[in-house]
């Protein structure tokens, strides 16, 4: 699963521990997500795609 | 989602200071077991050599020895990071596989290979042997976790 967050972070200036701490979750796990290391559960997608005013499906694309 | 079955964070530093005495008396008794100053009491023991039920006069320095190291190491093992989410749970839940994993193969290898005294050695230690894994398997990968977090 890919997904934009590194894009949509940079097109609302924030960083990873501002994204972090808006979904309560750590940096890293960001970060792990980002890289593509780690796909999120289906809660924790939506809580980021809500912080980009974005569907979900737009945020995490399914290859 | 929360994890309520994790102790708190606090219960892991109590667990690594519990660690060292509680490994020292575990490993000063198994080195010598006529150790001189063995604390000598009056216990219930279920089944010994006197038979079933009954109370016997024993040295109890390795039972404090073995109960305190695995309650140190479950302390360990068992408390929730300061920053624990559903990556850590993750990683948490692998390293418990991976630990079990190694356990079954050398609980197999020491028992095709280990006989006498040194299969009896090797099961009293092999009761630790997952706690200490997972221990380690978990820390070195949380350790690589936040080592390895560049923006």
């Amino acid at each position: 699963m890919n997904n934009i967050i590194k894009v949509e972070r940079a097109m609302l200036n924030i960083t990873q521990q501002q994204l972090a701490d808006m979904v309560k979750v750590s940096r890293q796990t960001i970060n792990a997500i980002e890289s593509g290391k780690y796909t999120p559960s289906a809660i924790l997608a939506i809580k980021i795609a809500r912080v980009f005013k974005k569907p979900v499906e737009s945020v995490f694309l399914v290859e | 989602m929360k994890t309520n079955y994790l102790l708190p964070p606090c219960c892991k530093i109590l667990g690594w200071c519990m660690l060292l005495p509680f490994m020292a008396i575990f490993l000063l008794v198994l080195s010598d077991s006529s150790y001189d100053g063995d604390i000598v009491m009056k216990v219930f023991a279920v089944v010994s050599d006197d038979g079933w039920f009954k109370f016997i006069e024993t040295g109890i320095l390795f039972e404090i020895g073995i109960i305190g190291l695995v309650s140190s190491l479950s302390l360990i093992s068992f408390s929730r990071e300061k920053d624990e989410d559903e990556y850590i749970e993750k990683i948490r839940l692998q390293s418990l596989v991976q630990s079990l994993m190694i356990s079954c193969v050398v609980l197999i290898l020491g028992t095709l290979f280990l006989y006498g005294i040194s299969f009896l050695l090797f099961t009293l230690l092999n009761m630790f042997f997952l706690l200490i894994t997972f221990v380690l398997i978990f820390n070195i990968r949380l350790a690589k976790l936040r080592n390895s977090c560049d923006e």
